[in-house]
C-alpha cells in the first residue's frame, strides 16, 4: 500500500507542497503566537477568500488576486491595530465575516466559472496541478528566506515591541513585513489546506512544542516536526480511506496535541 | 566627555496626546556617573518622558540633548514578556543585540555571558527558559540585557513592580554597584518614594511638570505647595534647570 501511495504524480506533488507549507507553518507560526494574536492567520485568510471570490467572479487567477487582498487586509490590519480604535476582537470578526461573504457573493455571480469557491474554503491539495506547485513552492521558500533574515528583529518585534520600539528603528517596517508574510504565506496556502482549515498548521503545532521545548528555537524545530508529521499520516490517511486531505492533515495534529498533552506535562507547569 | 559635562540635557519638553498634556515645561540635566531617582503619582508622565528620551514618542517642543556616541540602555515596566511561547535566557538577550537575520556569531556567546556575570548569573543560565524563572531572575535577565551595549546611561521604568522585598533588596545593590563600579549613569523611575530616596543621589519630582526643590516625601503627599522645604538629606540637592549648556 506504501508503494502505491509514491506511485502517483498528484501524490508526488501532493506531499512536496505539503512539506514545503508544512516547513514554513512551523516556523512562521511560533511568530504569530508569540504575537498573541493567532486570529489574524484566520482573519487575513478570510480577506484572501474574498480575494478568491473576485478572481473567480472576474476570471482571473484566484490565488493571485487572494494574494492581493491578503496582502492590503495585512497592511489594514496593522494600521487599525496601531490606531487601537476598535478592539481587536472586533475588528477580526469584522473582517472574517466581511471576507467570506463577500467570497460567497462573487462566487455565486460567477456560476459558470468551473473554479469552485470550495476548493479554496477546504483545501484540495491531491488537485495541485505542476504550475501551482511551482508558485506554491517558490512563494514558501520566499516567506522561509525573509524570516531567517529578519530572525532576530523579527523576534524582538513581537515578543517585546515595547523594547525593540525603543532600541531599533527598524521595527515598523518588520512589523509590517511580518503581516505582509502572513498575508502571502495564507493565500498561497489557500489551495493546499483551505482558508477554514490553514489556522490550524500555524497554531496547534506551536501548541505541541509547548510540551516538549524550552527555547523559541526549539519550538520552531518542534513544530516543523509536528506539521510534517501531519502532512505525512494526513495524506497517507486519505489516500487510504478516501477521506479529504486536509482534514485527515488537521486531525492528524489534533491526535499528536492530545498524545502529548496525555503524556507530557507543557513548560508552564514546570520549572526547567 | 568629562564627569562635570551633562549625558543628557532636556530642555523645555513638552508632549500632548490629543487633547491631554502629558508633559508640561520639563528640563533637566544628568551628568555623568549620576544615580537620579524620578518619583511622581499615577499619570505623571513618568513613562512617557523615559519613552521621549528614547524617541518612541515625539515631543510637541522641546528638546533633548545627549552627545552623539552615548548610548542608552532601557529597562521597561513590563519584563515578563508574556508570550505563550518558550523563550531561552539567550534568546531574550539576544534581542538586545543589533543583528537583524538568524545566524549569531561567536563573539555574541561571550558578550551574554560578561552581562550575565554583571548580574550574578553563570553561563549555563543561558539555556534556560526564561518563562520558567522566578520575577527577580527574569528582572535581573533584563538589566543584563540593557547592559549588553555597554550603556552610558541606564533607563529603568519601574523595573521592581511585582518583585519581592528581598530581591529588591538585591536589584538595589546591582544598581549601585553598576553606577559606582562600572560608572553606567542611572534614571531610575519609580513610585516607591523611600527606595529612591535612600539609593538615588538626587531626585527628581514629576507630576506633568517638575517640581524643582521639593522634598520627595512631601511630594509623594501631595504637597506640592511647599516645595522649598530643604531637603532630609544632603545628597539630595534641588534641580537646578539650565545649568549646563546643550552638549
Amino acid at each position: 500500500m506504501i508503494m502505491e501511495f509514491f506511485h502517483y504524480d498528484f501524490i508526488i506533488r501532493a506531499l512536496i507542497i505539503g512539506l514545503i507549507v508544512a516547513v514554513c507553518a512551523g516556523i512562521l507560526g511560533n511568530f504569530i503566537v508569540a504575537s498573541r494574536n493567532a486570529i489574524v492567520s484566520d482573519m487575513l485568510a478570510h480577506a484572501a477568500l474574498a480575494g478568491v471570490g473576485l478572481g473567480i467572479f472576474w476570471n482571473i487567477a484566484p490565488a493571485a488576486s487572494g494574494a492581493v487582498v491578503a496582502i492590503l487586509s495585512a497592511l489594514l490590519l496593522w494600521y487599525l491595530g496601531r490606531k487601537q480604535r476598535f478592539a481587536p476582537e472586533a475588528t477580526s470578526m469584522l473582517i472574517m465575516t466581511g471576507g467570506l461573504s463577500v467570497a460567497l457573493v462573487f462566487s455565486h455571480l460567477a456560476k459558470d466559472n468551473p473554479l469552485s469557491l470550495e476548493s479554496f474554503l477546504f483545501g484540495s491539495i491531491l488537485t495541485i496541478s505542476p504550475l501551482d506547485l511551482r508558485i506554491g513552492f517558490v512563494a514558501n521558500v520566499l516567506v522561509i528566506v525573509v524570516v531567517l533574515l529578519l530572525w532576530n528583529r523579527l523576534r524582538t518585534s513581537i515578543i517585546d515591541p515595547e523594547y525593540s520600539q525603543s532600541r531599533f528603528a527598524m521595527h515598523t517596517f518588520v512589523q509590517i513585513v511580518f503581516m505582509v508574510l502572513i498575508g502571502g504565506f495564507v493565500a498561497v496556502s489557500l489551495q493546499i489546506i483551505g482558508g477554514l482549515l490553514i489556522g490550524a498548521l500555524l497554531v496547534i503545532p506551536v501548541m505541541c512544542a509547548q510540551y516538549v521545548s524550552r527555547t523559541f528555537l526549539q519550538s520552531v524545530i518542534v513544530s516543523i516536526f509536528c506539521n510534517v508529521f501531519a502532512v505525512l499520516v494526513g495524506l497517507y490517511l486519505s489516500f487510504v480511506f478516501d477521506i479529504p486531505s486536509s482534514s485527515s492533515i488537521v486531525l492528524s495534529l489534533i491526535g499528536l496535541f492530545l498524545l502529548l498533552s496525555i503524556t507530557t506535562q507543557p513548560w508552564r507547569h514546570k520549572r526547567l | 566627555m568629562d564627569n562635570e559635562s551633562p549625558l543628557l540635557a532636556v530642555t523645555n519638553l513638552a508632549v500632548n496626546f490629543g487633547e491631554t498634556k502629558a508633559l508640561v515645561d520639563v528640563s533637566f540635566t544628568i551628568k555623568k556617573g549620576e544615580y537620579v531617582g524620578l518619583i511622581g503619582p499615577n499619570g505623571a508622565g513618568k513613562s512617557t518622558l523615559l519613552k521621549t528620551i528614547l524617541r518612541t514618542i515625539s515631543p510637541q517642543s522641546g528638546t533633548i540633548i545627549a552627545p552623539p556616541r552615548a548610548k542608552i540602555g532601557y529597562v521597561p515596566q513590563q519584563f515578563l514578556l508574556r508570550t505563550p511561547v518558550a523563550i531561552s535566557v539567550a534568546e531574550v538577550l539576544q534581542m538586545g543585540f543589533a543583528r537583524i537575520g538568524f545566524w549569531q556569531s561567536r563573539a555574541e556567546k561571550e558578550v551574554m555571558a560578561e552581562a550575565l556575570a554583571a548580574v550574578g548569573f553563570e553561563t549555563d543560565f543561558l539555556s534556560k527558559n526564561y518563562q520558567t524563572l522566578s520575577g527577580g531572575q527574569k528582572q535581573r535577565v533584563i538589566i543584563a540585557r540593557a547592559l549588553l551595549n555597554n550603556p552610558d546611561l541606564l533607563l529603568f521604568d519601574e523595573p521592581l513592580s511585582g518583585v519581592d522585598y528581598a530581591t529588591k533588596l538585591r536589584i538595589y545593590d546591582l544598581l549601585a554597584d553598576l553606577n559606582q563600579k562600572k560608572g553606567i549613569t542611572i534614571l531610575f523611575v519609580s513610585h516607591e518614594v523611600d527606595a529612591v530616596v535612600s539609593k538615588c543621589q538626587r531626585i527628581l519630582c514629576l507630576d506633568k511638570t517638575l517640581h524643582d526643590g521639593c522634598h520627595p516625601i512631601h511630594f509623594a503627599k501631595g504637597e506640592h505647595v511647599i516645595c522649598q522645604v530643604p531637603p532630609l538629606s544632603e545628597k539630595l540637592t534641588p534641580i537646578h534647570h539650565h545649568s549646563h549648556p546643550p552638549v
